[in-house]
């Protein structure tokens, strides 16, 4: 097992190497100047003393290789708009993303998993037919819009919770979740309904599986023959579901934070790409994508946990 | 097949029944439609006013918090690094203080320093510094410390060349007493003294600068000083203790406790929040709608602000259609601009023929064009088009760019143009228009927010390729060569004509910006560029 | 004929009569089944699929989903008790535990997830209530009887490790371990090879040997029904066609139905190249014939065969058929020696 645990940890350093000449490239390609990101009222000779103080007028594969030697000795460098280090903007906006993000998760799955069971048990019957019903209309829903609803309702028309800003758990955990109950619900909600629709199908598919049958056979009741036999089962499906989710729960992210005001990365990435601020692009990035990776071999690894067939197979 | 039907029929109901209920609670405030002038410089309040009625002394609070929502993102809490005095000045102006003022008719007043003398041959000028100044970090304010931030930014290390643009003819600063020093030109430059007034006049505690602490610590001599930032989400200011001026209570001002300024870029975002209460005003409303749910709303209040956007239509001169100057008339004249404030701009905008706003003392109503479509078809003839034209335009993908490119499309069809449609990210278009003089025609915005008549008349070339436009780059000199007020506006206007005439751009209009805040809030100024100030706002709760 | 419940039977199936829902409509795919199982008997259940031999015995232990299936007649006895009366929480108890049941595909049939050993201790601690060191080391016994070498290690082991004959054997291990009165095999050897079918088979007639264990056995292979069965239900279109005796099913088949099965059965010394086939096909529940199922195939139908359905009744000494011709096959097959 352990063995399994390092060799997925190097295979993750490739796939880096990779997301980072792909995202270099793509920041070289994307026209536009940092410079002008500030603002359109800069002169001439400003555009061109701010790429030699910024080395931007350097060869490409140069600055790609300073980039790299710089990231693994963990100087993520500064930002070409405001000069200071990234790795401050990122201890400090990184949190926030990750909270939001876990938040979201622990609220769909805790409302996700029950319902898709409910459904796929009592196929075909009124609780079946309303929870599909709320996963099709969760799915459509953008996560934007039902965020703006929720502050229309909450915050303008019943004034219970505020529209925006975070305050830290470290300063106040209450303060901080009336700020994230809304962001969570809101960028939860889809994840939530993509889940309870793989649930219950995941369920459904497990159901009808003959061990489900002997496991009926044997006596066991209604409940030790779903949260035994076939929860087991339907797992597999459900967590590579949630796995696949959380990438996209990142970009969900981005909309979110914007509409709630939270200082994410999300929203950081989104106006550094726009201000063209390279470094600070690139070292999200590369972030974002190395949670990804750790939380697609987290998701191997508890495959392996739940399925005795993949982890045996692999020691062959 | 029986279930599935009512299933669908369930979830369309859900779907109705959801889109009923928002509906119903988001029409909240009847939406009256407001006079629209077509002079709109009437509703246009000139840049000093006091934004509430409360002027005498009593009933003055101290104590509170004002939150604001900034729309763009900040720069750097370091002059030197910011070169945007409208963006970043929102928050530069309550942290930092300029040697010299403008007030609201761009009179250069007194600021750090409290009087100003130009010498007669106009290559040197002296200032009287104030004597009771300090700085953030109880540094003391004087001639020595204005020097040092003077010879900072003419300085090769200081690396900020848009001081060195404006710095241009300033040679050597002089120490002549405690409180006094003399700033010698190399050549007559009227803008020098505007420029004391914008980003190079800030004063910055030497301490910093020489530690090279001025963005992680930022000390300057204005009534709020930094307590916290959070980059790219917010700054929190809290009133400075030692701040010289007094307040009608005698006591030293600010009278707020702290100022939290948010950035917020998405303008529904900005109003649902101002709406609930969890910010007490905004910079300026970024969408019609917004400023048309605020304007008689109860419990708030609405202000123009005097800065304003002048949006365009510039020309590739390299393009060989667009090289012929009859072509480009004939569009100036196939733009009906009043359409273009009405609908686009839904009435809260003004037609001028260049990029001065009516109130400025530099105003031309110069203006060769005006909404002649017959003209501007002669005109496409004699170029040779009588049969019709195709061109493309670039745009940036936001409002109100993108409805204006169709409302010109839609007047330029009705002389015979046809124009292709393209948008792109900002940048993008910078990149296309400005850097690579490239494209067709492209849709863009000049701010003006009253800052120096000389730049102001500069960022009319950003877009132009000047190598075309000769002429131009040898008026603007003159423009700031001479600080007599009658022979600036000389050629100020003469460089307004050689512009028009020529068409280097299509003026299309200026928009009116309007910002609301909390009835609460009291005393917001804009004596200075069109941003804020809060050193003299009080809450009324 | 009615009967009362026979008190010789240890399980009877009296007119059972269940149903499927074909667009929307419930159409019946057993009709009035009739029979019993004596105790330690081995009592094979023969026809092809779509005879409804399956459904039957999952109607024993009420292992047929609800909807779409439903239950439009009859009883089913054991011990006195209606078991289509019962409570679900009643029937739990009976099964896996009085009555057992084992299945077709033994590769799908554990649940791959979990160990053996947890599996059949999950039983045993059910209905027995030991202890977990207590069921385990039952559990290897039950191993140990059905013939798998090292119980103890096995007891690790996730189906996925084990060949398709070990897994059937663990089933019924598992099936066994509660010392049920009757086991329902439902095709246990169908998907296994013929060695291995072998192997289970003669297990079955060891355990029947050994702990007087009843078993209905429902198979499509009249080879194996000759191997292991002492008496045959024999059924088509979902209704009973003929019960016997295994010697008189082979010997002296009464119904044309079997007649043809035992044509159709391929021998060794079989002297002509064509296997014999039945001439036409199983009707579906919707499209049942009218009068005997079987008479659009049958080679002695009359017309009374198209207006009415036969009963099922007694040809002598328990021997049942449903068929108005049986005297007439009776008679052929003496005169044919």
């Amino acid at each position: 097992m352990a063995k399994k645990i390092v060799r997925k940890v190097l295979l993750m350093l490739p796939v880096l190497f990779l997301v980072s000449i792909i995202l270099f490239t793509l920041m070289e390609v994307l026209p536009g100047d940092a410079a002008y990101g500030l603002g359109s009222d800069v002169s001439d000779e400003y555009i061109q003393q701010f790429r030699e103080e910024h080395g931007l007028d350097k060869p490409a594969y140069v600055r790609y290789l300073d980039w790299v030697t710089n990231m693994l000795k963990g100087d993520f460098g500064v930002s070409l708009i405001s000069g200071l280090p990234i790795i401050d903007r990122i201890k400090v906006r990184f949190p926030v993303t990750l909270e939001l993000t876990l938040l979201s998760m622990i609220v769909a799955v805790v409302i996700a998993i029950p319902a898709g069971i409910l459904s796929a048990v009592k196929r075909n019957t009124l609780p079946d037919y309303l929870t599909s019903v709320l996963a099709m209309v969760g799915v459509t829903i953008p996560p934007f819009w039902l965020g703006m609803l929720m502050v229309l309702l909450f915050s303008i028309t019943l004034g219970w919770l505020p529209a925006s800003g975070y305050v830290e758990l470290t300063e106040s955990v209450s303060e901080n979740l009336t700020r994230m109950i809304m962001p969570a619900l809101a960028l939860g909600t889809q994840f939530a309904a993509t889940v309870t629709r793989q649930t219950r199908s995941a369920f459904l598919e497990t159901l009808d599986q003959d061990y489900i049958v002997t496991a009926k056979a044997k006596g066991l009741p209604q409940r030790v023959v779903i949260w035994k036999h076939a929860l087991r089962n339907a797992l597999i499906p459900i967590v590579t579901t949630i796995g696949m989710q959380t990438g996209r729960l990142f970009g969900g992210a981005v909309v979110i934070e914007t509409v709630f005001t939270l200082p994410g990365i999300g929203r950081e990435i989104v106006n550094s790409i726009l201000l063209r601020d390279y470094p600070v692009v690139m070292a999200l990035i590369m972030i974002v994508a190395f949670i990804v990776i750790v939380i697609n071999t987290l998701i191997d690894i508890i495959h392996g946990l739940i399925d005795p067939r993949i982890s045996q197979s692999q020691q062959r | 097949m029986k279930m599935a039907n009512m299933k669908r029929a369930l979830a369309i109901l859900l779907v109705f029944a959801s889109l009923f209920s928002l509906a119903a609670c988001g029409s909240g405030t009847n939406e009256e439609v407001l006079a629209t002038d077509d002079d709109a410089s009437a509703s246009v309040e000139s840049p000093a006013t006091e934004v509430s009625a409360a002027e005498t002394g009593n009933g003055i609070k101290r104590g509170g918090v004002l939150t604001v929502a900034k729309m763009t993102n900040i720069t750097s809490l370091d002059p030197t690094k910011s070169s945007s005095i409208d963006n970043d000045g929102f928050v530069l102006a309550q942290i930092f203080e300029t040697l010299l003022r403008q007030d609201e008719e761009g009179n250069i007043i007194d600021g750090l320093a409290e009087s100003y003398e130009v010498a007669e041959d106009g290559l040197s000028i002296t200032f009287k510094l104030r004597e009771d100044v300090v700085f953030h970090d109880g540094e003391k304010f004087n001639a020595e410390a204005a020097k040092f931030n003077l010879d900072w930014y003419i300085s090769e290390e200081c690396g900020h060349i848009n001081y060195s643009s404006e710095l241009t003819y300033v040679d050597s600063i002089d120490l002549i007493d405690e409180y006094t020093i003399r700033m010698n030109m190399s050549a007559v430059d009227a803008s020098i003294l505007a420029s004391m007034t914008g980003l190079c006049g800030y004063m910055i505690s030497p301490k910093t600068i020489k530690e090279g602490t001025i963005a992680t610590n930022p000390a300057g001599t204005g009534a709020f000083k930094v307590k916290e930032y959070v980059e790219g989400d917010h700054v929190t200011l809290e009133a400075f203790e030692n701040y010289y001026r007094m307040g009608e209570d005698g006591k030293p001002l600010p009278y707020l406790d702290e100022v939290v300024i948010k950035i917020m870029t998405d303008d529904a975002v900005r109003s649902a929040n101002l709406e609930s209460g969890d910010i007490d005003g905004v910079d300026y409303h970024g969408s019609t709608n917004s400023i048309l749910k605020f304007e008689n709303k109860e419990g708030f209040q609405s202000h123009t602000v005097p800065s304003v956007n002048n949006y365009f239509v510039s020309f590739n001169l390299n393009n060989e259609v667009l090289a012929d100057i009859r072509v480009r008339q004939a569009m100036a004249y196939a733009v009906d601009r009043q359409e273009f404030i009405d609908v686009v701009l839904e009435g809260y905008g003004t037609t001028v023929p260049f990029v001065v706003r009516k109130d400025q003392w530099y105003y031309s109503d110069y203006n060769p064009y005006t909404y002649d479509p017959e003209k501007a078809k002669e005109l496409l003839a004699e170029a040779g088009y009588a049969d019709g034209l195709t061109v493309k335009m670039y745009y940036i993908s936001r409002e109100p760019d993108a409805t204006a490119v169709q409302l010109i499309q839609a007047q330029f069809a009705e002389v015979g143009i046809t124009m292709e449609l393209e948008g792109m990210d900002r940048l993008a278009w910078i990149d296309l228009v400005r850097t690579q003089k490239s494209g067709e025609l492209g849709f863009g915005v000049l701010a003006n927010f009253g800052y120096d008549a000389s730049r102001q008349f500069n960022s009319t070339t950003y877009y132009v390729d000047t190598t075309k436009a000769t002429r131009l780059t040898e008026l603007l000199p003159k423009t700031r060569a001479s600080f007599d007020r009658d022979e600036r506006l000389k050629s100020l206007h003469e460089y307004q004509k050689e512009y028009l005439d020529n068409c280097y751009h299509l003026f299309v209009g200026q928009n009116q910006r309007i910002t609301s805040y909390k009835d609460t809030v009291q005393n917001v100024n804009y004596h200075w560029y069109a941003v804020a100030k809060y050193d003299e706002v009080w809450l009324s709760e | 004929m009615k009967q009362e419940t026979n008190q010789e039977y240890l399980l009877e199936i009296k007119d059972l009569t269940t149903a499927f829902l074909f667009d929307g409509k419930p159409v019946p795919v057993t009709v009035n089944v009739s029979y019993g199982i004596k105790k330690g008997e081995i009592l094979g259940i023969v026809g092809e699929s779509g005879s409804g031999k399956s459904v039957t015995v999952k109607s024993v232990l009420r292992l047929l989903p609800s909807p779409p299936s439903s239950i439009l007649n009859g009883e089913i006895y054991f011990h006195g008790q209606n078991l289509l009366t019962l409570k679900e929480k009643e029937m739990q108890k009976i099964r896996g535990n009085k009555i057992s049941m084992i299945f077709q595909e033994p590769m799908t049939s554990l649940n791959p997830v979990y160990t053996c050993g947890n599996q059949i201790t999950e039983t045993i601690m059910l209905h027995q209530h030991l202890s977990k060191e207590e069921a385990l080391k039952k559990a290897a016994r039950m191993l140990d009887l059905v013939g798998i070498p090292a119980p103890e290690s096995r007891l690790k082991s996730y189906p996925h490790q084990l060949s398709g004959g070990m897994r059937q054997r663990v089933m019924i291990a598992m099936a066994l371990s509660c010392e049920p009165e009757l086991l329902i095999a439902d095709e246990p050897t169908t998907a296994l090879d013929p060695t291995i079918q072998a192997q289970i088979i003669t297990l079955i007639k060891e355990l029947r040997d050994s702990i007087g264990l009843s078993v209905m056995y429902i198979t499509h292979d009249l080879a194996v029904v000759a191997e292991i069965c002492d008496r045959v239900v024999v059924m088509y279109a979902g209704m009973v066609m003929e019960i016997a005796e295994i010697r008189d099913l082979f010997h002296a088949p009464l119904h044309p139905y079997t007649q043809g099965l035992m044509q159709a059965m391929p021998r060794i010394n079989q002297q002509s190249e064509m296997l014999y086939n039945i001439p036409g096909m199983v009707p579906h529940a919707t499209q049942m014939p009218t009068g005997c199922r079987f008479q659009p195939r049958c080679p002695y139908a009359t017309e009374v065969c198209s207006q009415a359905c036969p009963e099922l009744v007694d040809a002598g000494d328990g021997h049942m058929v449903r068929c108005f011709h049986y005297e007439k096959l009776r008679k052929e097959r003496v005169q044919n020696g």
